[in-house]
């Protein structure tokens, strides 16, 4: 629900309240002065009448068409004064009518009248209704008001911050947004704490960059110096076979530690999301270019190779991740392919298919994407590749899966 | 031929000293940016080897300097920093080539004498060794006279020994100097030793005599007998 409806119920709610209330409290006000002006009439009507009689010492001449109407009746005792509402006839309207009476004692010389005096009562029903039907519309007016003004300030007042929220949307590490100061209070202490926030995070992306940068820098020195080192030794001839055989254990050792921690980096680069130059790339010439350095290898190993990838297929990526991640594929598939195997690539709109033959896995398959998960263990491989891919897939929200069916192992990507 | 290496780690710096001198070149050395730019100044170099990470700033900065005084030296860039946008902005502002930290010696090697090869002789120095020689501008190689027919590898693999003649290669170096930052993906060692058997065999054909030498638990050696 928008915030300027939500407000609106509430305006509505509060307003009828006030209304129902503010209609009860003017009936009855209304009510009682209208009683109490007609009381008031009545009592001047009963003063003319008696200074009347004071004054001539008779009864004053009757009028039935007054408002209010007035009668002498001869009695013999004097009568106590009363006022009383009752139901009158109406000879002209032919319907009970609502008067009040007063009955008051008029002496002229010794004998005694009753004075009996009415006036007419306006009908509750007609006061109620006409208080009801005036509150109605009132709320009807504001309701229209309400609606127009409520679209008006939807447009002008939140145009600021509609702007902030489109400017939020296309907002990322590489382009942080600027929100310049507004002159409204509260959007202006949004765009404060928005600018101080991106600030933030824009400094710590930049020291894990850097860290990522250094900890490459500090490590892979000390690692040259040991592999550098070891290579010299290789060099003396006076080495006996088992001195050469150890060096050359810690040598293969120094290159296998350089390249997981190049491979861990380039990990944690991922997920810094330093690679965000997407592109659109033709596929066909990406598995060209990743097929060509296996050239040598697959004419070694005897692999057959079926390559079907449609022209005009493009996928959106990084250029160097695309790489990376179609390296590891091809590469882990031509690495596990026994010699005579067959490794097919197939490529069509939006799905990349890898399989190559071999024996089925002697790891658990969901295993298989995660981190130095290795099959039958070999001192080359170091556990990071199919990581590697699942990362970069998982970046660009491709879907990555892994089966075993008849005999080849299929990675299908979705992109 | 004269080389100014400019390194800050130490012990780094010695085994590259070592290694080159073996290789017959004059190698200086400085340690901070001040010291490469003071030897900048007053000397001229063949080659320059430079560190990106240095006491006093950014290596980066020798590279102007080295443009501007001594267009004829050739430049590569040694650094621990696999990062691609150094990678760009090194070789934009001239360097020659990029090495990233660990590399192999013999890569450096190689990659120096390409260097040279192509600075001082514009690639049209022969190559010679006895009864074999490389014409590294058209990539034809002959023995006796006679043209030898390689594949790309094979060439890249025999100018990689007789770059490194009498130095024992490693498979991993091998590897990396003819498949790169694919090498990783080939663990088949077979698979370089059939490479290696297939240029000897086509050098042999041709009357070459085998130079190639097996050094065991270690690697190969392309040497004299």
């Amino acid at each position: 629900m928008n915030l300027l409806t939500k407000t609106g119920y509430y305006y509505l709610a509060i307003s009828f309240f006030l209304f129902l209330t503010g209609g009860i409290v003017f009936y009855l006000y209304i009510s009682s002065l209208l009683d109490e002006e007609i009381n008031e009439q009545l009592d001047i009507a009963k003063k003319r009448t008696l200074s009347y009689v004071r004054e001539y010492h008779a009864l004053p001449a009757t009028s039935t068409l007054d408002s209010y109407t007035l009668t002498f009746i001869p009695v013999t005792y004097s009568v106590q004064e009363s006022v009383i509402d009752t139901l009158l006839l109406s000879p002209l309207l032919d319907e009970q009518l609502p008067y009040r009476r007063i009955i008051f004692p008029v002496d002229i010389s010794g004998s005694h009248y009753a004075a009996i005096m009415h006036q007419p009562l306006i009908e509750k029903d007609d006061l109620l209704q006409a208080i009801l039907k005036s509150l109605a519309w009132s709320t009807l007016i504001l309701v229209v008001i309400m609606f127009f003004v409520s679209r008006w300030l939807s447009y002008t007042l939140w145009k600021p911050f509609n702007k902030t929220l489109h400017q939020l949307k296309g907002a990322g590490i590489q382009d942080t947004p600027h929100f310049p100061p507004i002159p409204i209070t509260e959007f202006n202490a949004l765009h404060e704490e928005l600018n101080r926030l991106f600030q933030r995070i824009q400094t710590q992306y930049k020291s894990l960059k850097e860290f990522s940068e250094n900890a490459s820098h500090e490590l892979q020195t000390p690692l040259a110096i040991i592999r550098n080192n070891l290579e010299s030794f290789l060099q003396y001839e006076s080495l006996t076979t088992v001195e050469r055989t150890k060096v050359r254990e810690t040598y293969e050792s120094t290159n296998r530690l350089s390249r997981i921690l190049q491979s861990l980096l380039l990990l944690s680069k991922i997920e810094n999301l330093q690679f965000v130059n997407v592109h659109a790339l033709p596929m066909r010439d990406l598995l060209d270019a990743g097929m060509r350095p296996f050239k040598e290898i697959l004419a070694f190993k005897n692999l057959t190779v079926e390559l079907h990838a449609k022209p005009d297929t493009m996928i959106h990526m990084d250029p160097y991740l695309a790489e990376v991640m179609l390296s590891n594929l091809l590469g882990n598939a031509f690495r596990h392919c026994p010699n005579d195997g067959t490794v097919r690539v197939e490529c069509s709109d939006h799905t990349l298919t890898i399989s190559n033959s071999g024996p089925p896995l002697d790891i658990p398959a969901e295993r298989l994407f995660d981190r130095f998960a290795k099959g039958n263990v070999s001192i080359e491989s170091t556990g990071l590749g199919l990581a590697l891919v699942k990362q970069i897939s998982d970046l660009n929200n491709f879907q990555l899966t892994y089966s075993y069916q008849s005999g080849y192992h299929k990675f299908v990507v979705l992109f | 031929m004269k080389i100014l290496l400019i390194e800050d780690e130490v012990q780094l710096a010695q085994t590259i000293i070592s290694c080159l001198q073996q290789e017959g070149y004059v190698c200086e050395w400085a340690k901070t940016l001040d010291e490469a730019e003071e030897k900048i100044y007053i000397y001229a170099y063949d080659c320059a080897l430079i560190d990106l990470t240095l006491p006093g700033g950014s290596g980066l900065q020798l590279l102007e300097l080295l443009k501007q005084g001594h267009p004829e030296t050739g430049i590569i860039i040694i650094s621990a920093k696999n990062s691609l946008d150094d990678k760009i902005k090194g070789l934009d502002l001239g360097a020659d080539d990029y090495m990233t930290k660990p590399f192999h010696l013999a890569e450096l090697n190689s990659r120096i004498k390409s260097l040279i090869r192509r600075r001082k002789f514009g690639g049209n120095q022969e190559i010679v060794f006895s009864e074999i020689c490389i014409l590294p501008d058209e990539q034809v190689v002959t023995v006796h006279d006679n043209r030898v027919v390689l594949t790309k590898k094979e060439y890249d693999l025999l100018l990689f020994f007789i770059s490194n003649k009498n130095r024992v290669l490693t498979k991993e170096a091998i590897a990396e100097h003819l498949w790169g930052d694919h090498s990783d993906m080939l663990d088949s060692f077979d698979f370089i030793y059939s490479h290696i058997k297939n240029l000897r065999k086509k050098l042999e054909e041709k009357g070459a005599m085998d130079y190639i030498q097996t050094v065991y638990g270690a690697g190969y050696k392309f040497s004299l007998r």
